[in-house]
């Protein structure tokens, strides 16, 4: 399983955020995903194999094509962090504004 | 496609004011260790109000985590938090004081901003439940 700190650093880089919203719209190559984007190919090539181990695009092959797709996993990840940061942070804030209040 | 915040809520036996008061001056007192960037950190918001910074600070080094968007004590706070990494994604957090019977209900909304941020749909995707359309989406398109 992946963990949410490299998913948060793969998005961490505005490229490849950019990278995540071209392919929002369906596969691509990585030779479509460059003409979509200010960086060269060799470039998209090395932000892909980051947000690959991110979890959050995969390879994919379609005939004769090998197609990127975004992988639902990295960004499950990276939701079920916050939902964990929350629950966390909660009960300790309750605890501590309890413990904390006058008379109380 | 839905966008689903994260939203979650606590119940705590003491005024709005004290809670709130917690909850901003003493981030450091609730934010979970296994949360933080730096070890051994400290967190908290400079200055409180409006055009604070929420800062990490850990042996000489800082990270902005985020900043205050909306300052309405006691009632509410929002703030921008970028995720992760000081150019992480852009999302935003607004967390509401209500009083109940006997206490205050504290409420945290956790989405990809109002109105929607520069990183749309990258962050959005983060928060939408609706997967089934994403997926169709590109299935479509292969």
């Amino acid at each position: 399983m992946v963990t949410s700190d490299a998913v948060l650093d793969a998005l961490g880089n505005a490229t490849r955020r950019s990278i995540v919203r071209v392919l929002a719209g369906g596969p691509l190559t990585v030779g479509a995903i460059a003409l979509e984007l200010p960086v060269s190919r060799p470039a998209v090539s090395q932000h892909l194999r980051v947000l690959e181990q991110a979890e959050l695009v995969r390879f994919t092959e379609s005939g004769t094509k090998n197609l990127y797709e975004l992988d639902r996993a990295g960004f499950l990840a990276a939701r079920a962090w916050l939902e964990t940061f929350w629950s966390e942070s909660l009960a300790q804030f309750a605890a501590l504004a309890e413990a904390t209040q006058e008379g109380g | 496609m839905s966008f689903e915040p994260v939203r979650q809520s606590v119940f705590v036996r003491c005024p709005v004011e004290h809670a709130f008061t917690v909850f901003t001056e003493r981030i450091d007192g609730w934010w979970p260790a296994s949360h933080r960037r730096l070890q051994g950190s400290r967190i908290a918001l400079e200055p409180l109000g409006t055009g604070g910074t929420l800062v990490e600070h850990a042996d000489g080094e800082a990270l902005e985590i985020g900043f205050v968007t909306e300052w309405n004590p006691p009632a509410s706070v929002t703030l921008g938090w970028r995720l992760g990494a000081p150019t992480g994604l852009a999302t935003s957090v607004t967390i509401s004081f209500a009083e109940r019977e006997g206490g205050t209900l504290v409420e945290v909304v956790h989405s990809d901003g109002t109105p929607p941020l520069p990183d749309f749909p990258a962050t959005a995707v983060l928060f939408t439940k609706a997967w089934a359309h994403v997926l169709a989406a590109f299935e479509e398109a292969a």
